[in-house]
């Protein structure tokens, strides 16, 4: 069971088309769904899956994690190892994982980032300067983004 | 009897010789250690006279006429973008026989190279007149075509019927200044030290306002703890919110400041240049030559990169070019005006094929390679098209297409789309 949610999350992605329509009182609107869109779409329907899934009486509100979802795959045979990192990266989303270096940098600036208020001027801005071209610095190695909100896709 | 049959022997030996493929060694333009060009001598392939750039091939001529240019060549320039462009040019059309296995490309008639050619292509009449805005500093690939029926000249006579086959055009190369090319269309303010700029400007305004808001708090509430007078605190904070408002505005104007003062573009002289333009007529079985949009100039990036094996184009290479050069490594993310045909020779398509290479080295080639068969040049965007026909590629041929499909996505995730 917990195996079949990945299974049909696999095949959510994989479709051939994705529409989205709206059927109103006189005619429709018929939205193709973009490909990495079905695939944010799927990644999204897989997590509603779950919680109905813990919600059922066969579960009687015990959380269903994504690592259950996978260990039932592994063991099922529908995925092997090749695969687990991709398959434990689409729970990213929601749970993106931090290294412990970036807990404490980012900690640190949030800190240094507060004391700087209680600067008098002018030294408030030159931490300020500094501490944005450090962050900027850093920001700029970043290649994740969640553009599930991107303007120009619904998904 | 033996003297007619010796020489009967010598001519069908002369006849075999000339057929053959020619033995001339020239200096041409290579890359070395660290991508560096370095100008070395190398055997031209191919040739089937050792007295011009005339091969079984290419035949490289100068400017709009027929003739190969002679391997006694007296402009030493001249002479070294033709070797350096045949010897090339053999060299991508070898990777697209012998690893990409495509018979379009094996079974594709002599192209002519032409070097140093200013005029313009015309469909209908394969070169406008000389005097049409003569081009400099770019490439061109030309498909075969044939002169319009009825065609007539300025003066009204009819032109002779003319046919051509594949061709590609270098253009000279000319030094302009960077200040009198057309504007991008982009508007001001394009350069890092406005980016840097508006990153500060942000937390600077932000920590202006909480200081006053703090110090007009002490001033009504707690005036003993002031340690300046309040007056001299709110003029401090006024100053410097204008002062970054005005560092701002003013770096908006320094665009001129990030730019090379000139821009040139040898692209005979230039090996990546050379594969891209191949790599465009190699993949106009399905990819016409008809427009340059994103997607068609990021597949012939992709190839030339491919060929080189380097994931730079144009880089490291002044002395031939002051344009700016392409890396497949960008990480750039995706935003919808990378669809724009105004960002046709961005290195954004080109960056995520990469990023395809580097998850899947050893059939991504083929990956893009089967994925033009869905595209076309004038209709297929990035977003949709382009995506849709690696995946669909991948269906074919990855060996494991449900999670090799998937990781594709990541790595698309990854580039912002």
């Amino acid at each position: 069971m917990l195996s079949n949610l990945l299974k049909k999350m696999f095949d959510r992605m994989d479709a051939t088309k994705t529409e989205v329509v709206f059927t109103f009182k006189t005619g429709s609107e018929t939205l193709p769904v973009s490909p990495m869109g079905q695939y944010y779409l799927a990644r999204k329907l897989l997590r509603k899956d779950m919680e109905e899934l813990s919600r059922s009486s066969l579960f009687a509100g015990a959380q269903v994690t994504h690592e259950d979802l996978v260990a039932a795959a592994l063991e099922t045979g529908l995925i092997n190892a090749d695969i687990l990192d991709s398959v434990l990266k689409i729970d990213d989303i929601w749970n993106p994982q931090v290294k412990p270096w970036k807990k404490v940098s980012d900690y640190g600036i949030r800190v240094v980032g507060t004391a700087t208020l209680f600067l008098p001027p002018p030294f408030n801005i030159i931490s300020s300067v500094a501490l944005v071209f450090i962050d900027g610095l850093m920001s700029k190695n970043k290649t994740k983004s969640n553009q599930a909100d991107a303007s120009y896709d619904i998904f | 009897m033996i003297f007619s049959k010796t020489i009967s022997t010598y001519f069908i030996l002369s006849l075999f010789s000339s057929l053959a493929s020619a033995q001339v060694t020239e200096t041409v333009l290579e890359r070395g250690n660290r991508f560096k060009p370095i100008l070395v001598q190398e055997e031209l392939p191919n040739l089937v006279s050792d007295q011009e750039f005339d091969g079984k091939y290419f035949k490289i001529v100068k400017g709009k006429s027929d003739v190969a240019i002679p391997i006694s060549e007296t402009d030493e320039a001249l002479k070294l973008r033709a070797a350096t462009a045949y010897y090339h040019l053999n060299k991508a059309r070898d990777f697209w026989v012998n690893v990409m296995h495509s018979d379009y490309v094996r079974d594709m008639p002599k192209i002519t190279i032409r070097l140093e050619i200013t005029n313009k292509f015309s469909e209908l009449g394969h070169f406008q007149h000389d005097s049409i805005e003569p081009q400099y500093n770019n490439a061109l690939s030309i498909p075969l075509g044939e002169t319009m029926d009825g065609a007539t000249d300025r003066d009204g006579n009819p032109v002779k019927k003319e046919y051509w086959g594949r061709e590609i055009w270098f253009r000279p190369v000319k030094k302009i200044r960077t200040a009198d090319l057309p504007a991008s269309g982009l508007g001001p303010g394009g350069n890092p030290f406005t980016e840097y700029a508006k990153m500060l400007a942000e937390p600077i305004d932000i920590t202006t306002e909480n200081r006053f808001i703090q110090v007009t708090i002490q001033k009504i509430f707690y005036p003993l703890t002031l340690t300046q007078s309040y007056e001299s605190s709110v003029i401090g904070q006024a100053g410097t919110f204008l002062l970054t408002s005005l560092i701002l505005e003013a770096s908006k104007h320094s665009d001129k400041f990030f730019l090379e003062k000139y821009y040139y573009l040898d692209t005979a002289m230039i090996p990546e240049i050379i594969y891209h333009e191949y790599s465009h007529i190699a993949l106009s079985d399905h990819l016409a030559l008809s427009l340059s949009t994103p997607v068609l100039e990021g597949m012939a990036d992709y190839f030339s990169t491919a060929i080189s094996g380097d994931p730079h184009i144009a880089n490291k290479i002044k002395k031939y070019s002051l344009s700016m050069p392409k890396n497949g490594k960008n990480k750039t993310t995706y935003h919808s005006v990378f669809e724009t045909n105004l960002f046709a020779n961005s290195d954004f398509v080109l960056s995520v094929l990469w990023s395809v290479k580097q998850k899947f080295p050893t059939i991504a080639d083929e990956l893009v390679y089967d994925a033009r068969t869905r595209l076309s040049t004038e209709s297929s965007d990035i977003r949709h098209d382009l995506i849709n026909s690696l995946l669909e590629s991948c269906s074919k041929l990855c060996a494991d297409p449900r999670a090799d499909r998937l990781k594709l996505r990541q790595v698309f995730e990854d580039k912002g789309f």
